[in-house]
C-alpha cells in the first residue's frame, strides 16, 4: 500500500479523514521576548526625570509661595537653561529660528496675558481640593506620558494638557502676577520642552551617559527638595524606590506567566506610511 | 491478508447501516435568513443539501422584526424564530437558562437527535448544544471565524468558548488554520475537530468573457468596507494602479464604514475610473464578477473565504493577500499571493494585469474547470454527514456526574462557575420533566417528502438541486411561508404545509 503523504491544503482530496492531525499542525510561534533584569532597570530609568519634573515644579510653587525664591532669578533661569537646550537641539538653526520666535513671542505674551486670570481663577475652591487636584492631575500625567513605548494607555496631549492643568491649578495659589507668569513658564519648559529634549540625549548618547544625567536630574530635584521643602522628601524616595526597583523586578518575575501566541490567525497589521 | 478483507468488509456494513440512518439536526445560530452574510448563507445551504439526503433539518433562531413562529423555507426547512430579543451585535444575552423550557419543548417536539450550532458569536448555538448535551442529544459546533489571542476581547470570548466547547461531541472548522485556532482557543482535543472547507455553487459561478469589455482591464473589489477586509489598503493601490495603467478601471462592490476612504479616491480619480456599487445582493455578485478581468482581495484575516474561490470559478484571476486560510483555498497557479502591503500588493496586481495584456493569462474556461470540482456542496454533505455518523456512534455519556467534571480543566473560577450552571440547568430540567412531561408533548408531523423521493441522492443530484435552489427558491422562500401560533393550530399547520408543498410542487414542475 502505497502511502501519500498528508498537505496542508483545501483544494485537493486527500486519502485522511477530515479530523486528521498532520504533521505541520500548530507550528505557531511563541513569541516570548525576555527582558533581562538590567534592561528593565535601564528602562526604568525613562520614568526617573518625569517625576522629578512634577516634583520639581511643586517645589518652585513652594519656594516662590513661601518667598524663599526670588521669581525674577528662576524666570532668568529658565531663560538661559531653554536658550542653552534649544541650541543645542536644533540642527538647522538659521532656517527655523524665525517661525520658533514667534512661537515664543506668542507663548510669552499668551501667559502674561492670563497670568492675572490664572490668578484669581480658584479663589473661591478650599487649598485642600487644589491640592488634591494637583496630585491626581500629576500622577495622571505620570501614567499616560510617552515614555518612547508602543502601548495603548500612551497619550502625549493628554499628559501635556494635564501637566499643565497641574501647573494652572498651582499657579492660581500664587500672590503676585510674576510668580504665575513665572510658574508657568516653568511648566511649560518642563512639560512641553524638557521631554523632547530628553528624549533626543536618551536615543543620541549612550547608557552610561543617560544614567549620568538621570543621578544629575534626581540629585538637582532632591537638593531643591531638600532646601524649600523636605516634606517631600519621603515622596521622592518612595517613588523613586517604587520606579526604579520594586517595579522593574516585579515585572522580571511576573514576564514568565506571559505568554502570547501569535499564528497565521492573526490580523495583518497595516504598516504606517 | 485475510483479516484486512474482514475488516472491510465489517467497515462496510457499519457505511450502509450508516448510510440508513435518518438524522433528525437541528441547526441553531443566531444568524439566519432575513438576516445575509456567509454563515446565513452556510446555514441555508447545508440544511437544503441535508434535507434532500433525507435528514430532517430544522433551524432555531430569534426573532428579526416581524418574522416571529415558526415558517417553512424551500423544500419545507423549518426554521423557529423563537422570541428572544438581541442584545448586541445581532446576538441574544446569555443567560443560559431563561429559555431553557421551550428549547427543550422544540427538541421533544421534533425528536431532534443531533444539535448542531453555528458561529462562535452565536449565544444561541452555545446554549442550545449546552441544553442539548444535558438532554443527552449529541452537539456538534462550526466554527467560521478566526480569533488573535493578544487583546482583551479575545482573551474573554476564547474562555467562553472554551467553556462551551467543554462538552461538545465534535467540532467542524473550515480552514486547517481555523482548526489550529479552535483547538489552542477552546482547549478541544485535536480529533474531536474536523476540517471541512466552505462550499459553492459553481454551476452558477461560470465565466462569461463576452461580457467584459474589449479594450479596458476591469478589476472588481467585493466585500464589506470595513478595516478587517483591508479596504485602507485600497485607495494608494488604486492610486498607484490608475496612474501606471490608462486602461485599468476599479469596480468596488459592497458598503460598510469604510465607504468614505473609497469615496475619496473616486473623486480624485473619476468617477468612470473607480466605480463604488454600494451594497451587492449575493445573487447579483456573480454578473459583476463576469464584467472583470481580476479580482481583488485585500482582507487582513480571514478564515476561509468563498470570494476568492467564486472569483476564480467565474474565470477571473485572482489577486489576494496570504493571510490566514487563504493560501490553503486554492492552488497556487490559481491565485497570486501577497503581503499585506501597498506595495506587495501593487506588484502583484500588475503582474495580473501584465499577464491579462499579453494574454498569458489562464484561460477562464480552463480556470473554471478546474476550480469547478473543489468546493462542492455535495462534497461538504458527505463530509458532513461523516461528522453526524461519528457522534451517533460516539457513546458520550451526559449524566450530571460524567458532564461535570468535564468543566474542571476550563479553570478554577470559570470551570466551578460552569460546574454550578450545569447543576442548576439540570434541576430546571427536572422541574421542565414534572411540570410538563415528554410523553405529554405532541410530535411534529414531518413534513411530507414523497415527491423528492429523498433517501440517498447523490451528489451529482444534490448539486443540480442546488442550482435550483438558490437561483429559484431564494427569492420564493420570502412568499411561501406559513405561520404557526401554537399547539392548539396543528390543523393550521397542515393546512399550511400543504398549499406550501402544492406551490412548491407547481414551481419544481
Amino acid at each position: 500500500m502505497e502511502k501519500q503523504e498528508w498537505k496542508r491544503v483545501l483544494w485537493k482530496r486527500q486519502p485522511f479523514p477530515d479530523n486528521y492531525v498532520g504533521d505541520s499542525f500548530l507550528r505557531v510561534s511563541k513569541k516570548c521576548k525576555k527582558v533581562s533584569l538590567s534592561a528593565a532597570l535601564y528602562g526604568a530609568t525613562a520614568v526617573t526625570p518625569e517625576i522629578c519634573s512634577c516634583l520639581g515644579l511643586v517645589v518652585i510653587f513652594y519656594g516662590m509661595s513661601d518667598s524663599k525664591m526670588d521669581s525674577s532669578v528662576v524666570l532668568t533661569l529658565t531663560a538661559a537653561v531653554g536658550i542653552i537646550g534649544y541650541l543645542i537641539t536644533r540642527d538647522h538653526l538659521a532656517a527655523s529660528i524665525r517661525n520658533d520666535a514667534k512661537v515664543v513671542c506668542f507663548y510669552v505674551v499668551l501667559i502674561a496675558c492670563v497670568s492675572p486670570v490664572i490668578k484669581s481663577l480658584t479663589g473661591s475652591v478650599a487649598t485642600d481640593s487644589i491640592n488634591a487636584c494637583t496630585t491626581f492631575l500629576l500622577l495622571l500625567r505620570l501614567v499616560v506620558h510617552d515614555y518612547g513605548t508602543q502601548v495603548a494607555i500612551v497619550n502625549p496631549t493628554v499628559s501635556h494638557n494635564v501637566g499643565l492643568f497641574a501647573s494652572v491649578c498651582l499657579a492660581s495659589r500664587l500672590d503676585s502676577d510674576l510668580d504665575v507668569f513665572t510658574l508657568m513658564t516653568v511648566a511649560v519648559a518642563l512639560f512641553a520642552l524638557l521631554p523632547t529634549f530628553r528624549r533626543r540625549c536618551r536615543s543620541g548618547l549612550g547608557r552610561g551617559w543617560n544614567l549620568v544625567l538621570t543621578v544629575l536630574v534626581v540629585g538637582v530635584t532632591g537638593s531643591g527638595i531638600i532646601q524649600y521643602t523636605p516634606h517631600l522628601l519621603l515622596v521622592l524616595v518612595v517613588a523613586l524606590l517604587l520606579c526604579n526597583c520594586l517595579m522593574p523586578t516585579l515585572y522580571i518575575c511576573c514576564q514568565g506567566h506571559k505568554q502570547n501566541i501569535y499564528g497565521p490567525w492573526d490580523e495583518a497589521q497595516i504598516e504606517d506610511r | 491478508m485475510d483479516k484486512e478483507e474482514k475488516y472491510i468488509s465489517e467497515r462496510k456494513k457499519i457505511m450502509d447501516y450508516e448510510e440508513k440512518i435518518r438524522h433528525i439536526i437541528c441547526m441553531v445560530s443566531d444568524f439566519f435568513y432575513p438576516n445575509v452574510g456567509g454563515v446565513e448563507e452556510h446555514i441555508f445551504q447545508l440544511s437544503q443539501c441535508l434535507l434532500h439526503r433525507g435528514h430532517k433539518v430544522i433551524v432555531l433562531t430569534h426573532v428579526y422584526g416581524d418574522r416571529r413562529g415558526i415558517r417553512y423555507m424551500t423544500n419545507g426547512l423549518k426554521v423557529y424564530y423563537l422570541p428572544i430579543q438581541t442584545f448586541y451585535n445581532q446576538s441574544v444575552l446569555p443567560t443560559f437558562i431563561t429559555w431553557l423550557p421551550l428549547v427543550r419543548n422544540i427538541f421533544l417536539r421534533e425528536s431532534v437527535t443531533i444539535v448542531h450550532g453555528h458561529s462562535a458569536f452565536s449565544t444561541m448555538a452555545h446554549e442550545a448544544m449546552n441544553l442539548a448535551r444535558a438532554m443527552g442529544l449529541k452537539s456538534v459546533f462550526t466554527d467560521h471565524s478566526l480569533f488573535g489571542f493578544a487583546d482583551m476581547s479575545a482573551i474573554v470570548t476564547n474562555n467562553f468558548l472554551a467553556l462551551s466547547l467543554a462538552d461538545v461531541n465534535h467540532c467542524i472548522c473550515v480552514s486547517y488554520v481555523g482548526k489550529e485556532n479552535t483547538v489552542l482557543r477552546a482547549n478541544v482535543e485535536q480529533e474531536k475537530v474536523s476540517v471541512i472547507p466552505n462550499a459553492l455553487d459553481s454551476l452558477v459561478f461560470r465565466p462569461d468573457p463576452a461580457k467584459r469589455p474589449r479594450n479596458k482591464i476591469n478589476i472588481i473589489v467585493m466585500s464589506r468596507l470595513q478595516y478587517r477586509k483591508g479596504v485602507d489598503l485600497q485607495p494608494d493601490i488604486i492610486r498607484h494602479i490608475c496612474k501606471r495603467y490608462p486602461q485599468v478601471n476599479f469596480i468596488i462592490g459592497g458598503d460598510g464604514p469604510k465607504r468614505s476612504v473609497l469615496e475619496e479616491v473616486r473623486d480624485e480619480m473619476g468617477a468612470d475610473r473607480v466605480r463604488l456599487l454600494g451594497a451587492v445582493p449575493h445573487a447579483q455578485v456573480h454578473s459583476i464578477l463576469v464584467t472583470g478581468h481580476i479580482f481583488l482581495n485585500t482582507s487582513l484575516t480571514e478564515a476561509f473565504c468563498i470570494a476568492i474561490c467564486e472569483a476564480v470559478c467565474s474565470g477571473l484571476q485572482v489577486v489576494s493577500t496570504n493571510v490566514g486560510g487563504i493560501p490553503e483555498v486554492l492552488p497556487s497557479h490559481l491565485i497570486h499571493l501577497a503581503y499585506p502591503t501597498v506595495k506587495s500588493l501593487s506588484q502583484k496586481l500588475e503582474l495580473a494585469i501584465e499577464l491579462e495584456i499579453s494574454g498569458q493569462r489562464v484561460e477562464p474556461w480552463e480556470m473554471h474547470s478546474e476550480a469547478r470540482d473543489i468546493y462542492l456542496w455535495g462534497d461538504v454533505v458527505r463530509r458532513t454527514e461523516q461528522v453526524y455518523h461519528r457522534v451517533h456512534r460516539h457513546q458520550a455519556s451526559s449524566a450530571l456526574t460524567h458532564r461535570i467534571p468535564r468543566y474542571k480543566k476550563c479553570g478554577v473560577v470559570a470551570g466551578w462557575f460552569m460546574m454550578f450552571l450545569v447543576t442548576l440547568q439540570f434541576l430546571l430540567l427536572k422541574v421542565c420533566d414534572a411540570l410538563w412531561p415528554a410523553k405529554d408533548i405532541d410530535l411534529a408531523p414531518d413534513y411530507p417528502t414523497s415527491f423528492w423521493s429523498c433517501g440517498n441522492g447523490n451528489v451529482d443530484r444534490t448539486r443540480h438541486f442546488h442550482q435550483k435552489s438558490t437561483q429559484a427558491a431564494l427569492t420564493a422562500v420570502q412568499y411561501y411561508r406559513v405561520k404557526v401560533f401554537g399547539d392548539n393550530k396543528q390543523r393550521n399547520q397542515k393546512a399550511g404545509s400543504w398549499i406550501l408543498y402544492s406551490l412548491l410542487y407547481i414551481l419544481y414542475c
